[in-house]
């Protein structure tokens, strides 16, 4: 090879053009031959006009995708569709009063835009974005708009939206939208228009990244030669405008920043935990914020901490309950008071939500030659607001060719899905007409407009569909917007005039390619001065903390009850007749935990009556204590905890709650054979032992990879205090019916200990009753004795964060050192080799209750702060 | 007892009054946060002039303050951190009222003010048509609209189409103190014809509103005693709400007339201003989110009464 000649590869690199070249034109005739044309009336995205041939950006894709490329479009769908399911990106659909979560809905190809077509949105976007804030500031403050007629004030003073209580506060910073979404769609001339616009809290940023994570991975090649922007400067502005304008109200301390999200129930709930992570901000509810004496503060464990600014994710109404919505559960009472204190940069401003009405679009070209002495260079739909007399006599006749929209969409009473008037047959068109004149205000119309069709591969096919495109502007913080390259694009579902992602459509990814080099900013860590590494370390709120302190009690109580399921199963399956003790005690600890039901005959009353009810509690997601139950309780625990952890824990944590429940399905399914000898026994044992891997992976996560911060503390302090209690008792349960003093007992309790192997290897075949107590209760060294778990508690409880009466009432409760009773004091007075049973049930009493106690007191100190029960009152 | 000031003109009728309002929460449990907003010191205008107003607040709270809001009205926010089993907030105001403005030519008829309030492109806002548009607690009902065409005949002049309004919702609802909630829904009080002043005062606003004209609230009190030979008014031992419409003269003249569909009058001497809004969401006089408190009782007592101006002015009765 080092030998090659200069022409020798310049021969080489012609031949590899040639080939490309033909190659390309293989994979482009290969599309040509799988696309469909766009529906009649819609711009065509891929085709050309006349159908014989791609748009340049796709022929380009394609060329570089190549006929191997084509055929591998398969393989790359299903792999997004893995990628999205491993990554848990979830939409949430509300049914009834169950939130479901659905997988989020990503196509293959991306929506291709050129660069000068990208300049022309650009340049228009800023425009209104820019606009729009002076709307805003002219709305709450001179008002000259509504005085000179511009704005009708049915749409402001008559809008929902339009908060007073805020009127005449001047944001820091001078700044109302820091972020604004336009939804733009392209008509059948090619041209792009807005068809409407978010100011309140717009959502897709977080779908925005991950669509994009996934989808340039399928098709790296392209991504790079095709010069697509990037998006993560984009993401860096924001954070910058957040803080610049939130460090005008920190008193000059490094300000602190969270995104306000309204909770798991959300139906973008995992793009905010998304971006959240990305932002590296932490994720608030409402409940873990506080107002007092006019400043915004967040509970942590540590007490409270002041909060700066809030990027949220809720809707202005339901912000403060004392002023807005009195019944909502998801604001901070007191903040538009901290608001109108000037004390925190909320993103956007509260009362931003009014521009969000359609019926304003017909207004704004006239305001923007008022107040920037310019013209809109992107044009919006044309838009009839019918509170104008004249506007809906212009339009009434045309009613068939229109979109009917509320002006005041999400308004209660006030609210409909807007419906595209061709559809209508001429009496229902005549009934609308008479609903609107009933209530003119209320109803805007927009003149119907197909949008463009953009390629989706399904099945082998490129298939047409509907596309709208959410073009995000984000501010500066000094006037000026900057508009993020690219953005979300959402496709129809079947109907080509209908595209929500509630209505069941899907997302793409949006490539703006670029005429010039990409800006190939990453957001990785900026250098940060000394003096700003404290104020990066994230809070820990108080619900955060309950949540991982639960999380670690269920982790080791669904390891417990997979231990304890387990030698259940071992004991049914030996036909030796085990002691009557050994069954009693296991009887007992299995209806104690829940393993059992309560009342059901014991094993050795009825060892396959016992089998039966065993397995049907175990997948039994209701009952309180069922392994099912416990990973339900695990997999929410989790989902609450998105920001904190990583995809790969909450991967397994899911994945951990799937497999049980398909493999147990399987043992369920085989019940009425044979249970013990058949399928169905080696199916639950198979189960139970895949269950306790994937515990052991998710303790090893839990215990490796997570930040030692208090929040990891209190997980460990959790599963600590569920250890001490369910290995005291098991203890209990083997002395008290002196089951330990049996062969088969000894054995038993030595692996449900986990000591089995040390055993072993200290006192090979001998059944000593003593040496097992001081290997299970004394022995420091062994991490299965109940001493070496007091131990690791003592010392985590120490490091816990000081309360106000200190943790010292926490170490309190606990024995001060070993497992609190040395062997000898376990063992008879004066007869040092026999152990007195009734002191060793006395321990085990003591121990569970300290481990009771301990857990309300952590309670009771550190999560106090995340409880929640305001009412509102009115007289 | 409406007294005329024998340092001011003769002329004038004026009334001088005290009025005390107290409110009292007592909890279940203790109330470990609690934040508030208050609108309850009254109005200081031309027709009411506030000599004098102190509010006291048990326990005493941790921050407050005060401002005026959009409407021009004066909000007071306060937060209470000290853990309480009871909170107890004392307003007490002395006002001077005089007559309120009048029309001084004929009202236009009310489809005129409806074309006036409504927009035209290009054409200056008026003030007014902000209280055309519904409201959180008074949504545009057509059983209003329905029932208020009866008197808003066509081309009657506003003011005497709005007191026949006020007349037949006097007649035709029933006062029925704690028949309704401060949450009850205007149409549920429309339906059952029955109410306390908030829900008279809701429904007439609504039915005002229904028809383009535009309407507020006003929040307040009314005097306990009435002046001799006088009967008692309905509304007296608490706080009071009435309804306000804008209308204007043929002399371009714009008032807001005062109409108290409780009572069938028109406020006047014995109508003590809080605050204007909406509607009652707007100016609630005391309300709050607690956390903790449990179950809880409430009690509130209005004393309104007028000052005889002979005796010299001492302390003011708690």
């Amino acid at each position: 090879m080092a030998l090659h000649t200069a022409s020798s590869a310049s021969i080489q690199s012609s031949l590899e053009l040639d080939v490309t070249a033909s190659q390309a034109e293989a994979a482009i005739y290969g599309v040509l031959h799988a696309a469909r044309r766009a529906e009649p009336g819609h711009h065509d995205e891929l085709l050309e006009a006349t159908g014989q041939s791609l748009r340049a950006p796709w022929q380009r894709f394609f060329s570089l995708l190549g006929p191997e490329g084509l055929l591998d479009l398969r393989r790359r769908a299903g792999q997004v569709a893995q990628q999205i399911h491993r990554n848990g990106v979830t939409y949430n659909v509300y049914q009834g009063d169950t939130g479901q979560s659905r997988p989020w809905s990503l196509g293959l190809l991306p929506l291709l835009i050129e660069p000068s077509q990208w300049a022309e949105i650009e340049a228009g976007v800023r425009q209104r974005a820019m606009l729009l804030e002076a709307i805003l500031a002219d709305c709450y403050g001179e008002q000259r708009l509504l005085r000179e007629g511009l704005l009708p004030p049915a749409l402001v003073l008559g809008n929902p939206g339009y908060l007073r209580p805020l009127h005449g506060v001047v944001p820091p910073g001078g700044v109302r939208l820091h972020v604004a979404a336009f939804d733009i769609a392209r008509g059948p001339d090619g041209e792009w228009a807005v068809v409407s616009q978010r100011t309140q809290a717009p959502s897709g940023l977080g779908y925005v990244l991950e669509n994009r994570l996934i989808v340039s991975r399928q098709f790296p090649e392209a991504f790079r030669e095709m010069g697509v922007e990037h998006l993560a400067s984009a993401y860096r502005q924001l954070l910058d405008t957040l803080q610049t304008l939130a460090a005008t109200c920190s008193d000059g301390e490094p300000p602190r920043l969270a995104l306000w999200t309204p909770g798991p129930f959300n139906e973008t709930y995992f793009e905010q935990a998304y971006l959240a992570r990305y932002l590296g901000l932490p994720l608030v509810e409402g409940g873990d914020l506080t107002v007092r004496d006019d400043r915004l503060f967040l509970k942590t464990v540590q007490g409270l901490e002041p909060v700066h600014g809030l990027l949220r994710r809720l809707d202005d109404d339901w912000c403060d309950p004392l002023e807005l919505k009195p019944d909502s559960a998801l604001g901070v009472p007191g903040l538009l008071q901290v608001v109108r204190a000037g004390r925190v940069v909320v993103a956007n401003a509260l009362g931003a939500g009014f521009l969000e009405s359609p019926g304003l679009h017909g207004f704004l070209p006239a305001i923007a030659r008022r107040l920037h002495g310019e013209e809109l260079q992107l044009p919006a739909l044309p838009t009839w607001w019918c509170g104008e007399s004249a506007a809906w006599k212009a339009t009434r006749e045309e009613l068939a060719a229109r979109v009917i929209r509320p002006t005041f969409p999400g308004i209660a009473g006030r609210n409909f899905e807007p419906v595209i008037a061709a559809h209508l047959a001429p009496e229902a068109l005549d009934a609308w007409r008479a609903r609107i004149e009933a209530v003119p205000d209320s109803h805007t119309l927009q003149r119907y407009m197909p949008f463009s069709q953009t390629p989706v591969w399904e099945a082998g096919q490129f298939t047409p569909r509907t596309a709208l495109l959410r073009v995000y502007a984000i501010a500066d913080g000094k006037g000026d917007f900057r508009i993020m390259p690219g953005g979300m694009t959402r496709i129809a579902a079947r109907d080509p005039h209908v595209v929500s992602m509630q209505h069941g459509g899907a997302s793409l990814d949006t490539w703006v390619l670029a005429d010039g080099p990409v800006d190939t900013y990453s957001m990785l860590p900026q250098r940060l001065r000394p003096q700003e590494i404290a104020a990066h370390r994230r809070p820990v709120t108080s619900r955060t903390a309950e949540n991982l302190f639960w999380m670690g009690r269920y982790t080791e109580r669904t390891e417990h009850l997979v231990r304890l399921a387990q030698a259940t199963a071992t004991l049914l399956e030996d036909d030796d007749d085990s002691p009557a003790a050994v069954l009693d005690a296991m009887s007992e600890l299995a209806e104690g935990s829940g393993l059992a039901p309560y009342g059901v005959p014991s094993l050795a009353k009825s060892p396959r009556v016992f089998e039966r009810a065993v397995v049907a509690a175990l997948i039994d997601a209701r009952e309180h204590a069922s392994i099912a139950y416990t990973l339900d309780a695990l997999d929410r625990s989790a989902g609450s905890l998105r920001d904190r952890l990583s995809p790969e824990h909450g991967r397994l944590v899911r994945t951990m709650g799937e497999d049980f429940r398909s493999r147990m399905a399987w043992v369920d399914l085989d019940d009425e054979g044979d249970p013990s000898k058949g399928a169905a026994a080696g199916e639950l044992v198979a189960a139970l032992e895949h269950l306790a891997n994937q515990l052991a992976a998710v303790t090893g996560a839990q215990s490796d990879r997570m930040t030692r911060d208090h929040g990891w503390r209190l997980l460990t302090v959790g599963r600590l205090t569920e250890r001490l209690i369910g290995m005291a008792t098991m203890l209990r349960a083997f002395f008290e019916g002196g089951a330990v003093y049996t062969t088969h007992g000894f054995d038993l309790l030595l692996s449900l200990f986990d000591s089995t192997m040390t055993y072993r290897a200290r006192y090979q075949g001998r059944q000593e009753p003593l040496a097992l107590l001081d290997l299970l209760v004394v022995d420091e060294a062994n991490p299965r004795a109940l001493a070496c778990v007091l131990r690791r508690l003592r010392t985590e409880i120490g490091k816990l964060p000081e309360s106000p009466d200190s943790v010292l009432g926490l170490l309190a409760l606990l024995p001060q050192q070993g497992a609190g009773a040395s062997l000898v004091e376990l063992c008879h007075d004066g007869r040092e080799a026999t152990i007195d049973d009734a002191r060793v049930l006395a321990l085990t009493e003591r121990l569970v209750e300290a481990g009771s106690l301990l857990s309300d007191e952590v309670g009771r100190r550190y999560f106090a702060l995340s409880d929640r029960h305001d009412q509102h009152l009115a007289v | 007892m409406t007294s005329t000031s024998p340092s001011e003109t003769a002329a004038a009728p004026s009334a001088l009054i005290d009025v005390t309002h107290e409110t009292r929460y007592r909890y279940a449990r203790a109330v470990e946060l609690a934040q508030h907003m208050a609108y309850l010191r009254p109005i200081d205008d031309a027709a009411q002039e506030l000599l004098r107003f102190e509010m006291d607040v048990e326990p005493a709270p941790s921050h407050h303050s005060s401002a005026r809001d959009v409407f021009g009205n004066c909000r007071t926010v306060f937060t209470q951190t000290v853990p309480h089993e009871m909170l107890r907030v004392v307003a007490h105001s002395r006002v001077r009222l005089r007559a309120r403005p009048a029309l001084t030519s004929a009202a236009l008829p009310w489809e005129t003010l409806r074309e006036r309030w409504r927009y035209v492109a290009k054409r200056p806002f008026d003030a007014p048509a902000e209280f055309v548009f519904a409201s959180p607690m008074i949504p545009n009902l057509a059983p209003l609209r329905d029932y208020a065409l009866a008197s808003f005949t066509p081309g009657r002049p506003a003011d005497e189409a709005a007191r026949d309004l006020t007349r037949r919702i006097f007649k035709d609802f029933k006062y029925a103190p704690a028949s309704t909630h401060v949450g009850t829904p205007v149409l549920e009080a429309f339906t059952l014809r029955r109410g306390v002043c908030q829900d008279f005062a809701h429904v007439m606003i609504g039915c005002l509103r229904t028809l383009g004209l535009a309407a507020r609230y006003v929040s307040g009190y009314l005097l306990t005693e009435p002046p001799p030979g006088q009967p008692r008014l309905m509304g007296a031992d608490a706080s009071h709400a009435w309804a306000s419409m804008a209308v204007v003269g043929e002399d371009k003249e714009m008032v807001w007339m005062e109409l108290d569909p409780t009572n069938d009058c028109e406020a006047g001497l014995g109508h003590v201003r809080l605050a204007v809004g909406r509607d009652y969401g707007d100016v609630t006089p005391l309300r709050g989110v607690i956390r903790g408190g449990g179950r809880h009782a409430l009690d509130v007592r209005v004393s309104t009464i007028p000052v005889d101006e002979a005796v010299p002015v001492g302390t003011i009765p708690a």
